[in-house]
């Protein structure tokens, strides 16, 4: 059970801070024992948690902003609290983490353009503003936005997770 | 006023015990026995030094075989200065207070 355990911590860690959950399994043993050693792998399963939703807080900042853009565009229509939104988050993501906004504002400024197209899909459904169902002209927009934005994405997570010497 | 970064009571307590004797390379398990902080409460706060440079860590050989490898820590001489720094804040406002 304990073993299985530690192996939760080390498979929740991300691998760039797998060495810290490492250390502290290497450390419990030579805690005098009993409800100490519960304490290191407390620590380590709490710790490896901390990291892996702090190496996503971004994607959480995303993702709640898409949801509040979904709930604007498909109930109202109106264009301009979006792109407040999406501003305001911009700037939020950029103060907060440089090195993970490419992607969260990547991410966030394609949520418009894909909510309009899932729901322009089939115009029955219930968004706002919806007319009718998309064509090839859109498709080939859509597309034209979307590969660019998801390369950039890579790219600039690539650029971020770049080995570096020293 | 906004707190300056490593600068909790936990953080000085850390902090203060790994400037006791600044080139030696120090163990999880002892310095909690030092601080009293908790692993769970420790290792957050070297990760966060190590991630600002002013911890440098090492995996050390087992002394015995069979034993696991070891992680030490030890301050960098960036970390020396803001222990210096941080811990004369903490004694002027102490003497300020009494």
């Amino acid at each position: 059970m304990i073993e299985w355990l530690w192996k939760i911590a080390e498979l929740v860690v991300p691998a760039t801070e797998a060495q810290w959950i490492a250390a502290m399994r290497a450390e419990a043993p030579f805690s005098p024992g009993g409800p100490e050693r519960v304490q290191w792998l407390a620590g380590a399963l709490t710790s490896a948690v901390r990291l892996r939703a702090a190496a996503h807080d971004a994607d959480v900042a995303a993702g709640l902003l898409i949801g509040a853009m979904l709930a604007i565009d498909w109930t109202r229509g109106d264009a301009a609290p979006a792109i407040l939104l999406i501003a305001a988050s911009a700037i939020a993501l950029v103060w907060r983490k440089p090195r993970q906004t490419i992607r969260a504002t990547l991410i966030a400024g394609g949520a418009l353009p894909l909510a309009h197209a899932v729901a322009n899909f089939n115009p029955a459904l219930w968004p706002y503003y919806q007319c009718k169902r998309l064509d090839g002209l859109d498709w080939a927009i859509l597309t034209a936005l979307f590969v660019p934005a998801y390369l950039a994405a890579q790219a600039g997570r690539c650029w971020a997770e770049r080995p570096r010497s020293s | 006023m906004p707190r300056p970064s490593h600068g909790s009571q936990q953080t000085l307590t850390l902090l203060e015990a790994l400037a006791a004797v600044p080139g030696r390379w120090r163990h999880g398990v002892s310095l909690t026995r030092e601080t009293g902080l908790k692993p769970g409460t420790l290792y957050p706060m070297l990760i966060r030094l190590d991630r600002d440079g002013y911890l440098e860590s090492r995996w050390e050989e087992p002394e015995r075989p069979g034993r696991p490898p070891r992680h030490a820590y030890r301050l960098t001489a960036a970390g020396r200065s803001l222990a210096a720094e941080r811990l004369a804040t903490r004694s002027i406002a102490a003497e300020q207070l009494a």
